[in-house]
């Protein structure tokens, strides 16, 4: 049941409706019996494997809690472990049988690669991801075990966030399940929700899906198409993945907000960071920010030196890689994030420093330029193609053609859809320009106000003649239908 | 705001936006004769027509009801036709297209044309059903239809926006005369025929109609599908007491589909489905008869005016004879 389709609507408008008007004390069963219908309408298999999930942190949460300390370390490594072989066997184990297989053919021993027949359930990656989150912190004593199981559940099958994050912590969404029965809904949430949600499907469906017509065509026949194509394919896929992702996050927490829950931020104007350290603290929060409490710092994070703080940059970005997919594109695209990271520390290269905007800008856009480079390999089929895409741009530009109308023919799209592109990248720069804006002067105010947030502050009649205007627009200018082969969110496959 | 206001607010969003959605639902439909086919079958008083006609393209160029309702009254014989053939028109399209026909009309005869046998897989069922079904209003009989034949997009047929959104790039001036109510009274098309340019005479020289299929007593079943929606068909017309007449009109191949097939399925349909009030007139058998030959054709599928010229009599004829 992907965001963007009929059917999840009427789940929504359904379970929004049971969700307010019966007893507070039932909606947490609510949260969790639709986060496993939503979860299972891929797939009903995926429900066992869910519930395993869900059964095996509850109670080994509640085990580290109550057992004595050489015990504890135990019952988290025996979780742990679980969870890591469900991802391994679900995600990798393909992967691997590739790489020996590929191992095998470069020591000249030939055979056919078996491949398992294991269907990848959506989003395994995210909540097993929050499952051990939520583990670690019972163990590090940051938090107490849940005890009531509809909540616990609730927690990790919250279907908003369920397949895509943010990548909650007990932390936040937890403590809000436990006060759920005393909310009552806000004008303030639904307002915001809902246009958070509405703008989410802009990104979508009006941008994504569109940008994603024209670089599946480059990608795929890339060897038809010169450098300047390839590059404008991997500018375009910038901005595709990003209204994806982002797409996908103002979504899920619009819908959670209609259910008075703030899922935390996952994105902040990423494409205006000054460097690529930068860029990872507004790119993908929750998941960043897993990255460095579970893994960088357990690994000595930058306090045993230079060379060790650099290790754990290199090696956490190398598994942040290969947490986004089965292939070692993806790793390769850790790794280049990771070097980058190095690199800026090395040169002294940060963003915290007062520069005059012409500097700012010109370090905005290398930023950009680097982080689009390597979103080139996380695109490309394999790492050949990927060398061979850079390889091309590097040796075979011919700018001139980008003015070749047979070529523009080829890349789906005509000259009315390209110009309602335009004008709709040229929406979301500004609603990102008005972000970062904004986000500069919340924290001048400490406070926390999200640009969502101002259409509540709009007449009645306004409001609710921009909800009608924003649904018209994107009924007809959206990219779906029988017409459209619909893609989903891209970051579904992790 | 007080909890009586939200409410109302609520509904009366809804209730605009559904509106506009409806509006633009309108104007953004295809445009072709088949919308103008349903449209002008909707401007006809209620209870008039005596003779309604459903088929494919083959009917829509070959079937003149204004013509047929000439030629029946110099017989004084006093109907009004309706041809309310569409583009790739089935069987079981047929059936639901009839049930909406019934909700407004009383037609006495029913003219069903036998290409709309061709089995599913000789035509994009997809595009087909949409010629039939898109300009339809949202019924129950709608929702029984979609329900039985239709795996998947179905939201697409019932919301048919979903599927023709991306028309804004290709709206005309045309698409918006829907906004006017007078705007069908401009349009020419009458009793449902929408012919092809009238001088257009298939441009190569065919000795196909030479054939002979008089003797051809060799029948094929219909596929079972096609059979199904078949019976549903008569089914339906008996219940209101239609008498049907089966046409087989003259063509050489369509969809990989020739008229020896054709007469082959004919031979069915007449052994097991024709009595008293059901009939066929095959005019694929023998083309000697009709002195027919590829000038009367516009393509292999479909016939020119001049075919019409000589069809048309002896359908009247037929009628005359058997019905009335």
């Amino acid at each position: 049941m992907l965001f963007n389709s009929i059917g999840f609507i009427v789940f929504l408008i359904l379970v929004f409706g049971i969700y307010h008007i019966i007893p507070g004390k039932f909606r947490l069963s609510v949260l969790l019996i639709s986060g496993f219908y939503f979860y299972m309408s891929w797939n009903y298999k995926y429900g066992l494997l869910l519930a395993g999930v869900v059964l095996l942190s509850y109670f080994g949460a509640l085990f580290i809690e109550r057992k004595p300390v050489y015990q504890r370390k135990m019952i988290l490594l025996g979780c742990i472990i679980i969870d890591i072989l469900l991802l391994f066997v679900f995600k990798y184990s393909n992967m691997l049988l590739e790489t020996i297989y590929g191992v095998k053919s470069i020591l000249g021993q030939t055979g056919q690669i078996p491949v398992l027949n294991i269907i990848l359930p959506v989003g395994i990656s995210f909540y097993i991801f929050q499952s051990m989150g939520y583990l670690l912190d019972v163990y590090w004593n940051k938090i107490e075990a849940e005890k009531d199981f509809w909540c616990f559940g609730a927690f990790i099958a919250f279907f908003p966030q369920l397949v895509a994050g943010p990548i909650e912590r007990s932390g936040n969404l937890l403590k809000q399940m436990r006060n759920i029965s005393d909310y009552k809904l806000q004008e303030e949430d639904f307002y915001t929700g809902i246009f958070q949600m509405l703008f989410g499907y802009f990104e979508k469906i009006v941008i994504a899906d569109c940008v994603a017509e024209v670089v599946t065509v480059v990608y795929t026949e890339y060897t038809d198409f010169c450098g300047a194509y390839i590059l404008l394919a991997t500018v375009l896929f910038a901005i595709q993945i990003y209204c994806d992702f982002d797409g996908y996050t103002n979504i899920a927490i619009g819908v959670a907000r209609l259910f008075g829950i703030r899922l935390i931020k996952n994105f902040n104007t990423p494409y205006f960071s000054q460097s690529v350290t930068e860029f990872w603290h507004r790119w993908h929060i929750s998941l960043s920010t897993w990255f460095r409490d579970y893994v960088y710092i357990p690994l000595g994070g930058n306090r045993k030196g230079k060379m060790k703080k650099y290790r754990n940059i290199l090696l956490t970005f190398l598994i942040s890689g290969l947490w986004h997919g089965a292939n070692w594109n993806f790793v390769v695209w850790g790794g280049i994030h990771g070097l980058y990271q190095i690199v800026e520390d090395v040169l002294g290269f940060t963003s915290e420093k007062r520069k005059g905007i012409l500097k700012r800008s010109i370090q905005v856009v290398m930023t950009f330029l680097f982080v689009d480079y390597a979103w080139l390999f996380f695109r490309a089929d394999s790492l050949t193609d990927a060398l061979y895409m850079t390889k091309r741009i590097l040796t075979q530009f011919q700018v001139r053609e980008l003015i070749n109308r047979e070529m523009m023919i080829q890349l789906h799209l005509t000259i009315a859809e390209w110009c309602v592109l335009l004008l709709a990248v040229v929406i979301l720069c500004c609603v990102d320009l008005y972000k970062y804006y904004l986000d500069k002067k919340n924290i001048r105010n400490n406070s926390v106000l999200e640009i969502y947030e101002l259409a509540y502050k709009w007449p009645v009649s306004l409001r609710s003649l921009s909800i009608i205007v924003i649904i018209w627009l994107l009924v007809v200018f959206g990219h779906y239908g029988p017409q459209f082969n619909a893609s989903q969110f891209i970051y579904f496959q992790f | 705001m007080k909890k009586n206001n939200k409410i109302l607010l609520a509904f009366f969003i809804v209730v605009v936006l559904v509106t506009v959605l409806l509006i633009t639902n309108k104007v953004f439909l295809l445009k072709d004769e088949n919308f103008y086919n349903y449209h002008n079958f909707t401007r006809q008083e209620r209870n008039t027509i005596d003779i309604l006609v459903l088929g494919s393209s083959h009917s829509r160029n070959g079937i003149d009801a204004n013509r047929l309702d000439a030629l029946l009254s110099e017989q004084n014989i006093s109907v009004k036709s309706f041809n309310m053939s569409i583009t790739g028109l089935r069987f079981e399209m047929m059936a639901y297209r009839l049930k909406e026909v019934l909700k407004t009309q009383t037609p006495k005869l029913l003219i069903v044309e036998t290409f709309s046998a061709v089995p599913i897989g000789y035509s994009d069922a997809d595009i087909t059903r949409r010629y039939a079904i898109d300009y339809m209003p949202l019924t129950w009989n709608k929702l029984q239809y979609l329900n039985h034949y239709i795996e998947e997009e179905k939201n697409s047929y019932i919301f048919p926006l979903l599927r023709y959104h991306s028309r804004w790039k290709e709206l005309t001036k045309e698409d918006f005369l829907v906004l006017n109510s007078s705007w069908l009274d401009s349009t020419s098309r009458q009793n449902g025929l929408v012919a092809f340019t009238e001088d257009v005479v298939w441009n190569k020289e065919d000795d196909y109609f030479t054939k002979d299929f008089s003797d051809l007593t060799e029948e094929m079943p219909l596929e079972s599908e096609v059979d199904k929606a078949l019976q549903e068909l008569l089914q339906v017309a008996k219940k209101n007491q239609i008498a049907v007449l089966f046409v087989s009109l003259p063509f050489k191949v369509q969809m990989g589909y020739t008229s020896e097939q054709l007469v082959q399925n004919n031979a069915y349909i007449q052994n097991h489905y024709c009595d008293e009030n059901t009939k066929l007139l095959d005019f694929n058998r023998n083309y000697e008869a009709l002195q027919w030959s590829f000038q009367d054709m516009q393509d292999e599928g479909h016939m020119n005016a001049s075919g019409r010229q000589k069809i048309m009599p002896v359908l009247a004829d037929f009628i005359e004879e058997n019905y009335f």
